[in-house]
């Protein structure tokens, strides 16, 4: 059997990562709409 | 006693801008609930799957992979019938939806391009060929990031679902020739063992292992393009609101 190990180890951290990372792209861009949308309101509402 | 509810439209006598609003979960159950089944996904394809035999722990690269390369098919599909439905029935829903399920499918195919080299290098001795099947889905890739790109370069909403709609349904016009080109072309890339006419070739605890991985992926899938559908929703509210202010001046 070939040691491929190395490389099994790389693509599921690979993967994982990319996961992740998208993930926490889409909360921070959502994070940062929502704190525009309270701030116009507030601003709306004064 | 104050109702819930009554606590979010504000207490008698108190203006409701002073009410901070309810603040919506960042991570739903959805994404829970798909990171549950990615990371038992996991466990299930390192510990509890026997290695293949030539090419070691390598090979179970595949548990990845495949799901991957089938939710980016299955992604694409998605925008290919949405934006159909939008360009017939001028549906801003269906427009949101092919948007949200572009973006996560660009996700799977880089997923693909990520773990296919890697997979490659020890068993073709190279990280990358250009083959039919490797560079028509490099060009799949391309196609919807230059969707995105396109998306956010029009501010004008109806322009912007009519033109990224005519992509989208013609990049998905892609994938049954990605999935066809290990039959029409010379390719490094092996046949398929499991999306075949005949039964799939693979063990049953590899093809067990297979199969829950790939429902894992699905829910990542419909879990990310929930929660990139609110983001787009959100932002239709944003533009909204922008749009009053701007007219209130």
């Amino acid at each position: 059997m070939a040691e491929t190990a190395g490389y099994f180890h790389a693509a599921y951290i690979a993967a994982g990562t990319l996961y992740v990372l998208y993930t926490a792209s889409l909360v921070v861009r959502r994070r940062r709409v929502l704190r525009r949308i309270a701030a116009l309101e507030r601003g709306i509402g004064r | 006693m104050t109702t819930p509810r009554a606590r979010a439209e504000g207490a008698p006598g108190r203006p409701l801008a002073e009410v901070a609003p309810a603040r919506p979960a960042l991570i739903d159950g959805w994404i829970v609930a798909a990171a549950v089944a990615v990371i038992a996904a996991y466990v299930r394809a390192i510990w509890f799957t026997p290695p293949e035999a030539t090419q070691g722990l390598a090979q179970k690269i595949y548990y990845l992979h495949l799901p991957a390369a089938l939710n980016a098919y299955l992604a694409f599909g998605v925008v290919f019938v949405t934006s159909i439905v939008y360009l017939w029935l001028r549906d801003d829903r269906a427009d949101r939806v092919a948007e949200a399920s572009a973006e996560v499918g660009l996700l799977f195919t880089t997923v693909v391009l990520t773990t296919g080299p890697i997979w490659g290098k020890p068993i073709w001795g190279t990280w990358w060929t250009w083959d039919a099947r490797l560079t028509l889905t490099l060009f799949l890739w391309f196609i919807y990031a230059g969707y995105i790109v396109l998306r956010g370069a029009i501010i004008e909403p109806a322009l912007r679902a009519r033109y990224s709609a005519v992509l989208g349904i013609l990049g998905a016009l892609l994938i049954p020739f990605i999935h066809m080109s290990v039959y029409l072309f010379r390719t490094l890339h092996p046949m398929p063992i499991v999306l075949k006419p005949s039964a799939p070739s693979l063990p049953p605890e590899m093809l067990h292992t297979l199969l829950f991985s790939f429902a894992a992926f699905v829910l990542v899938y419909l879990a990310l393009v929930r929660a990139r559908y609110r983001l787009g929703l959100e932002r239709v509210r944003l533009a909204e609101l922008e749009a009053s202010l701007e007219g209130g001046r």
